[in-house]
């Protein structure tokens, strides 16, 4: 059965979500935090409704672990110290329970596939666990507002991964306005949008690369593949981000941001300050500034940050390729540190110089994300010797790119513009006129006919 | 008036709604969850009532849920509702098989056919009308500039005809049939199966087919015409629970078997040379488990070199 609601389907978007605010918007400001909870399993179960017993009683364990890691005064003859003692214990029993779930499933161990959004779960419920041990927030006694925290459904399946400060007071008293549900709305709108008709447009022209196999196209075309693939990944999880703080507006949550136009970057380091910002938030927190950050030296630093990329690789998949990945990026970074001590460097950042950096940008990242998106190391030693004509290609049609360009120039464009600040710019200064909000309509209700297509009609999307 | 423009987006947003669910969706997502729930509830209560007594799923309940598929409309259907009433008027208009007068056939001298190997140049006076994978076929099969390809992906037989394609040395689109009529060519190579899954039954194909074909035949009397099996899928794909199976595309292949009389129309089942034992398409040949890769293709293309219908 898999994910069939997930934020991007109609069913969600026109049946559960209108339903959902409806009643969220009546219940009493005291009880949304349980409905938003009861809302949110509705949400799981008919996504997967197989691991709702594992995810109820890893709720429960968390929550009673975290009301532990949260004790300030030790009962009656027991000391400080063994409280501390035993707190540390806990705590080191969920991460490693937690965390041991994510790998054991992601590694295939006991499940056939990992349950929806488990990744993500697990590092909202790690956040929680060392907020509340570090005492930088306050255990959450509200069994409720704890497992609304954790599941919420706007975040569940890919959604930002959230502290628990960031929503608690909406959670305690969640204050929604006429003004954040249309607000959250035209998020919402844009996000849709992005998704379905830039990224998964834009999606095709990947797809074609992979069907004609990567030994025989062209060396334009596979370069093509990369920024299509590229341009795909971003405006799918931006738009996929967008929606879940859209719709986190509309019941009265400031979700944080997760991208913040990465591709004008100027150097590796920056793109992934800038992108799924929640994540390197997530890594920069709670693993590489309590191993030390860069307060040790260099050689710290660049231990600490292979850790951290080791993390991530694995974090986004077991196979190999996430491995070349990481670490591509990590060795990328560490030579951008050094890099960055030459005088000259910070020069070529500023004016008109700064289009060297972000053509290095633009070089590395598609090649990083060939080296994410394809799974089969041989293939992907194929693509990239392709891309950089090292491998004689096999049965080549010579048009290849051309033909790519005159289907997908439009959408290459646009996504490429939808790149820079300049739509958001316009977004926020008419999305309050009468135009912007037609326009949005109009956005909105023709991804919907698109997803319409699409899903009825398997041939008219996917037609062969 | 200020109330209004309070509420202006959220407005605009359903006066949008109503009018796409009115004039494209017919309200029919809110229809199908109400319908999906309702035969939900009666499939458990009717299937925990009869739990004992049967094991089978009673024929009540199958004939209930199948009404819902026949009542449906489906989108890639209502494109052109003429077609509807085309199909229906073809259906009286054609003769069954049985009465296809074989006289006739005897008073032309035919000259004899042998199936043998060809080089290249066979293919010269040659056109091949087909769907997304005639695509793939055309783009990497390395074809001399003589080879016609009037191809298009999503390409479906009943409405083969009416299709605009775009022929080389030409900037103008033309429908296959005024290409057809404009040129006349020695070998014909048709491919279709896979778009017209979820379209109809296996009869249904062979009617389209067998209409298309006369139709073929009439502005192509002297042309040799190839009826390729439809490609199968790959196991994998075929598991995925959609329309695409290798059941649905066998059956079709072997019902337009019939239409083949080998004296003008051919069968040439090209699944033979891309297919495994079980008679799924090679996993290793494809990346989406439907389209061959461009490095196989020349397999399609030499199993075409090697079962060729040469005039004596």
């Amino acid at each position: 059965m898999g994910t069939v609601v997930t934020l991007c389907s109609v069913e969600f978007l026109l049946v559960f979500l209108p339903i959902f605010i409806i009643i969220y918007w009546l219940a009493p400001r005291r009880t949304r935090a349980f409905v938003l909870l009861a809302g949110s399993l509705v949400f799981y179960t008919l996504g997967d409704y197989r691991y709702l017993p594992f995810l109820a009683l890893s709720m429960t364990v968390n929550y009673l672990i975290g009301l532990y890691l949260g004790k300030e005064k030790p009962r009656w003859r027991t000391s400080q110290r063994k409280l501390f003692r035993r707190k540390r214990f806990w705590l080191i029993a969920a991460v490693v329970g937690n965390a041991g779930a994510l790998v054991l499933c992601k590694f295939g161990i006991g499940v056939e596939e990992i349950p929806m959004g488990m990744s993500f779960y697990t590092f909202r419920v790690l956040t929680y666990l060392l907020d509340v041990y570090w005492e930088r927030e306050e255990r959450e006694w509200s069994f409720f507002r704890f497992g609304a925290y954790l599941i919420m459904f706007p975040c569940m399946t890919a959604g930002p991964i959230t502290q628990i400060g960031q929503v608690r007071e909406a959670l305690i008293s969640p204050r929604v306005t006429l003004s954040d549900i249309q607000s959250g709305c035209k998020r919402l709108c844009m996000g849709l949008a992005a998704k379905v008709l830039l990224a998964d447009r834009l999606g095709i022209l990947w797809n074609d690369v992979q069907v004609v196999g990567f030994e025989s196209i062209t060396t334009p075309y596979a370069w093509l593949g990369a920024i299509a693939f590229s341009l795909q990944l971003y405006f799918d999880f931006y738009g996929y981000s967008l929606m879940a703080i859209g719709v986190g507006q509309m019941l009265g949550f400031k979700l944080p941001e997760n991208f913040r136009t990465p591709y004008m970057s100027l150097s590796v380091r920056e793109f992934y300050r800038r992108w799924h910002m929640t994540l390197g938030n997530f890594f920069c927190r709670y693993v590489y500034i309590p191993m030390g950050g860069s307060r040790e030296g260099e050689l710290c630093a660049i231990r600490n940050l292979l850790v951290v990329w080791a993390l991530t690789s694995l974090w986004h998949g077991t196979e190999p390729n996430f491995l070349i990945w990481g670490m591509t990026l990590c060795g990328l970074i560490i030579l951008e540190r050094q890099a960055e001590r030459i005088p000259f460097m910070s020069r070529l950042k500023q004016g008109w110089l700064s289009i060297i950096p972000r053509m290095y940008v633009w070089f590395v990242m598609p090649i990083t994300w060939i080296c994410f998106a394809v799974t089969n190391v041989t293939d992907l030693k194929v693509y990239l010797g392709r891309m950089f004509g090292r491998i004689p290609g096999i049965a080549m049609n010579s048009l290849d790119w051309r033909m790519a360009l005159q289907n997908y120039w439009y959408l290459l464009l646009i996504g490429l513009v939808c790149c820079t600040p300049l739509v958001r710019k316009l977004y926020h200064k008419w999305k309050d006129t009468v135009i912007g909000s037609i326009l949005l309509a109009v956005l909105f209700w023709f991804s919907i006919w698109q997803l319409q297509k699409q899903g009825q009609n398997p041939f008219l999307y996917f037609r062969f | 008036m200020e109330r209004l423009k309070r509420w202006a987006f959220l407005l605009t947003m359903a006066f949008c709604g109503i009018i796409y669910l009115s004039v494209y969706d017919h309200w029919s997502i809110y229809l199908s969850v109400r319908d999906k729930g309702t035969a939900m509830a009666e499939k458990l209560k009717k299937y925990d009532e009869e739990q004992q007594e049967q094991e089978e799923i009673p024929q009540e309940i199958i004939d209930e849920l199948s009404q819902y598929e026949e009542n449906a409309v489906y989108y890639w259907d209502v494109e052109d509702p003429t077609e509807e009433g085309e199909a229906v008027e073809s259906s009286e208009e054609i003769p069954p098989e049985s009465q296809l007068p074989p006289s006739t056939e005897e008073e032309i001298s035919v000259p004899p056919y042998v199936w043998g190997s060809v080089d290249e140049s066979y293919f010269d006076d040659a056109v091949f009308i087909g769907d997304s994978r005639t695509v793939g076929l055309q783009n990497y099969g390395d074809w001399s500039d003589q080879v016609t390809f009037m191809a298009s992906t999503g390409l479906m037989v009943h409405k083969a005809m009416r299709t605009k394609v775009t022929l080389p040395g030409s900037k103008n689109q033309v429908t296959i049939e005024e290409a057809l009529s404009a040129k006349q060519y020695g070998k014909i190579y048709i491919m279709f199966g896979i778009n017209e899954l979820g379209r109809g039954d296996a009869e249904r194909y062979l009617l389209d087919y067998s209409t298309f074909l006369d139709k073929l035949k009439e502005l192509q009397p002297n042309a040799i015409i190839y009826i390729q099996s439809g490609l199968k899928v790959t196991a994998k794909r075929a598991a995925k629970g959609d329309m695409v199976t290798n059941t649905g595309i066998e059956e079709r292949n072997e019902i337009i078997k019939s239409l083949a009389d080998d004296k003008q129309v051919f069968y040439l089942n090209v699944n033979e040379a891309v297919c495994d034992e079980d008679g799924n398409l090679f996993e290793d040949y494809t990346h989406d488990g439907i389209h061959l890769k461009a490095q196989y293709l020349t397999i399609w293309k030499d199993y075409l070199c090697e079962n060729a219908v040469i005039k004596e």
